[in-house]
């Protein structure tokens, strides 16, 4: 009984905002969710959709036609160019097209390639699927970037893909297109896909001296490998509508086709009512939001820098999260934490209890991710303040 | 009090509209179809402006009873925001002291009965081309033949002396509203043996070569003409765009005078 789930476990994060919602007055900077409400003509495009009638009735399974059509037309702004009839599939989230991607383009036994630290669930959607996870983990020093012949080393016949969040939860960070291109020309030489979920991508803070966020699904070449995962969730304040798309070549997306039907048949159609009203007019809400999150950056590293004494941190460039190192050894680096005791699920646990702030701990994002914690600035501004002169009074009592 | 709103606007624009369409006298050409109008519209607009003619086309998805009037004042849309509606609605009169280009290429969308009507009391489409009409889109309409209505109401009012009707072969529905038009109508087609075998006048025809990393390696037939093309996109409807294009810029001429 439960074999194929006995190697799972509740994604860390889920588990922290569990244990957060038994304490009444807690701050979460755990999970990351965006604090504002979806905006108002989008709302509007799902009650002209209920009027009408349209939403009660599965739509195609790849998507509505509309919406695909509304998509290629956007990706296309991005130079990026995929045919909405064949290559184009709407999914629920971006989590439900990684899962139907996995199941699709491996078999049981198959590795799967994740840099180190990634998105917490990857590890169990690649454990659901029979395949084993392999971390290759980036380097902090340098920006947390990706030393290539350390990826080349892991690869083995077994490779079979290579999973990647870029922009990077937990770090914010960026891969650059040097960085991209060289596991582009890897997948093409070893011959394993390229799943990139880019779900933060419009969350950019340096406009002015960052050179433009690169997509592999940009470069013809590697039409053949890439897939690519985009979601509406954090760009439009919509992660209830569990709305998002992925986009292949349609070789490939006939394939996941056929998993997603078996999996959910479709996506929700009212939510693709909803990416619609994103798509006709979201883009002005989404720069907001952006600019928002800037100033919440600011702030929640203007207060990281006031604690210097417990954390140590790359600023980051995108998504909405910061990723600080804590600044003292653990048990497991051989020495003693904070608390004398073994990791960053303790420490996260230990603010929480006793500063009510809750925060992801490091591990939940790899080997690499310990002896860190993920602090997300989705929330509002007061909410940040709050959370950071709690935190104050906790290590100030310490 | 939306709706009133929403009315009088409506009426406020349409009002503009008639005024600049009377003095500027554009040519329109009008893309309606359920599906592809905005790659057809763009691929038209490429090729005229390549042509050397002054066109102008709707941004985004402004087709609709306010998003056309929009799109032919090049105003911007204020959306759900009342607060952004009035500066356009205050500036919008000084649109009219702004010369329309020779061309405007417009989508025109229909999701209700009368929608066709409406917008055609706003523009007078010289030269007409429907993509593709299918079952997915009915939306308001109650069935396929409700929504057909509202076609052949539009290629019925081509003016059969100067207008030109351009329709997708391959889609039953839309090849059959040549029946519907006393104008002159064209058809394109990725079925090469309408034009190979018969070398019929007034039919585009394309295949595939070769597909390449998102690309297309294509060759076009027009009665006993063929040229090779190649488009960096993939998909069919980028194919049927082309052809569209090309009948566009080939017929253009003709219509470019009153």
């Amino acid at each position: 009984m439960f074999e194929r789930t006995r190697s799972l476990q509740l994604s860390v994060i889920k588990q922290m905002e569990i244990r957060a919602a038994k304490y009444p007055d807690v701050i979460s900077l755990a999970q990351g969710i965006p604090s504002f409400d979806t905006p108002l003509g989008i709302k509007r495009r799902v009650e002209k959709a209920l009027e009408r009638g349209v939403v009660a009735k599965y739509s195609l399974v790849p998507g509505l036609p509309e919406l695909r059509e509304l998509i290629e037309i956007s990706l296309a702004q991005e130079k990026i160019f995929y045919d909405w009839q064949k290559e184009i599939l709407v999914t629920a989230g971006s989590i439900e097209g990684i899962t139907a991607t996995i199941l699709a383009v491996t078999s049981p036994g198959d590795e799967v390639i994740l840099l180190d630290p990634t998105y917490a669930s990857y590890r169990e959607l690649i454990l659901l699927a029979g395949c084993k996870p392999v971390f290759v983990s980036l380097d902090e020093s340098k920006n947390w970037s990706l030393d290539v012949k350390k990826l080349e080393a892991a690869i083995t016949p077994k490779t079979r893909a290579i999973l990647f969040c870029n922009p990077n939860n937990p770090t914010g960070t960026i891969l650059d297109k040097q960085q991209l291109l060289a596991i582009g020309n890897l997948a093409k030489q070893y011959k394993f896909f390229l799943l990139s979920d880019e779900v933060y991508k419009d969350f950019l803070y340096n406009h002015d001296n960052q050179e433009p966020f690169f997509s592999l699904a940009e470069e013809p070449s590697l039409r053949q490998w890439v897939i690519r995962f985009f979601s509406f969730s954090k760009s439009y304040a919509m992660t209830g509508w569990r709305i998002g798309y992925l986009h292949s070549d349609e070789k490939i997306t006939a394939e996941i086709l056929k998993v997603h039907d078996s999996l959910i048949t479709c996506a929700p159609v009212i939510s693709q009512y909803a990416a619609m009203g994103v798509l006709e007019m979201g883009e002005g809400d989404r720069e907001d939001f952006r600019k928002e999150y800037l100033k919440r950056r600011d702030l929640m590293c203007s207060r990281l820098d006031k604690l210097k004494n417990i954390f140590e941190y790359i600023k980051p460039t995108s998504s909405y999260f910061v990723f600080p190192r804590l600044r003292f050894a653990l048990p497991n680096s051989g020495g003693q934490d904070f608390f004398g005791r073994s990791s960053s699920w303790n420490f996260a646990l230990e603010l929480l209890d006793k500063a009510g702030v809750a925060a992801v701990p490091g591990l939940a994002f790899g080997p690499s991710g310990e002896e860190h914690i993920r602090l997300s600035f989705g929330r509002s501004q007061s909410d940040i303040e709050k959370a950071f002169d709690r935190m104050d009074k906790f290590f100030n009592a310490i | 009090m939306k709706i009133i709103c929403r009315k009088l606007l409506q009426c406020y624009l349409k009002l503009l509209v008639v005024v600049a369409v009377f003095f500027y006298r554009p040519i329109i050409i009008a893309i309606a179809g359920s599906t592809n109008k905005h790659f057809f519209k763009e691929q038209i607009k490429d090729r005229l402006v390549l042509a050397g003619f002054a066109v102008r086309s709707n941004p985004k998805d402004f087709n609709t009873e306010i998003g056309l009037p929009l799109a032919i004042l090049n105003l911007p849309s204020g959306y759900h925001s009342y607060k952004k509606w009035w500066p356009i609605i205050w500036r919008a009169p000084a649109a009219l002291f702004k010369k329309l280009p020779r061309i405007l290429v417009l989508e025109l969308g229909v999701s209700d009965r009368g929608n066709m009507k409406y917008l055609l009391s706003l523009v007078e489409p010289r030269m007409v081309i429907i993509t593709d009409i299918t079952q997915r889109y009915l939306e308001g309409f109650d069935d396929i033949e409700e929504l057909m209505d509202e076609y052949e109401y539009l290629v019925g009012r081509v003016n059969h002396r100067n207008g030109l009707v351009v329709l997708n072969y391959d889609n039953l529905k839309v090849r059959e509203l040549a029946e519907k038009t006393k104008a002159e109508v064209c058809f394109f087609s990725l079925n090469d043996d309408i034009v190979v075998k018969n070398s019929r006048p007034g039919f585009w025809s394309a295949s595939i070569i070769k597909k390449e990393e998102g690309a297309q390696q294509i060759i076009i037939r027009h009665e006993t003409k063929q040229q090779e093309h190649r488009i960096n996109r993939p998909g069919d409807h980028h194919i049927y765009a082309l052809l569209a294009g090309l009948i566009a810029e080939e017929k253009i001429g003709g219509l470019d005078h009153d």
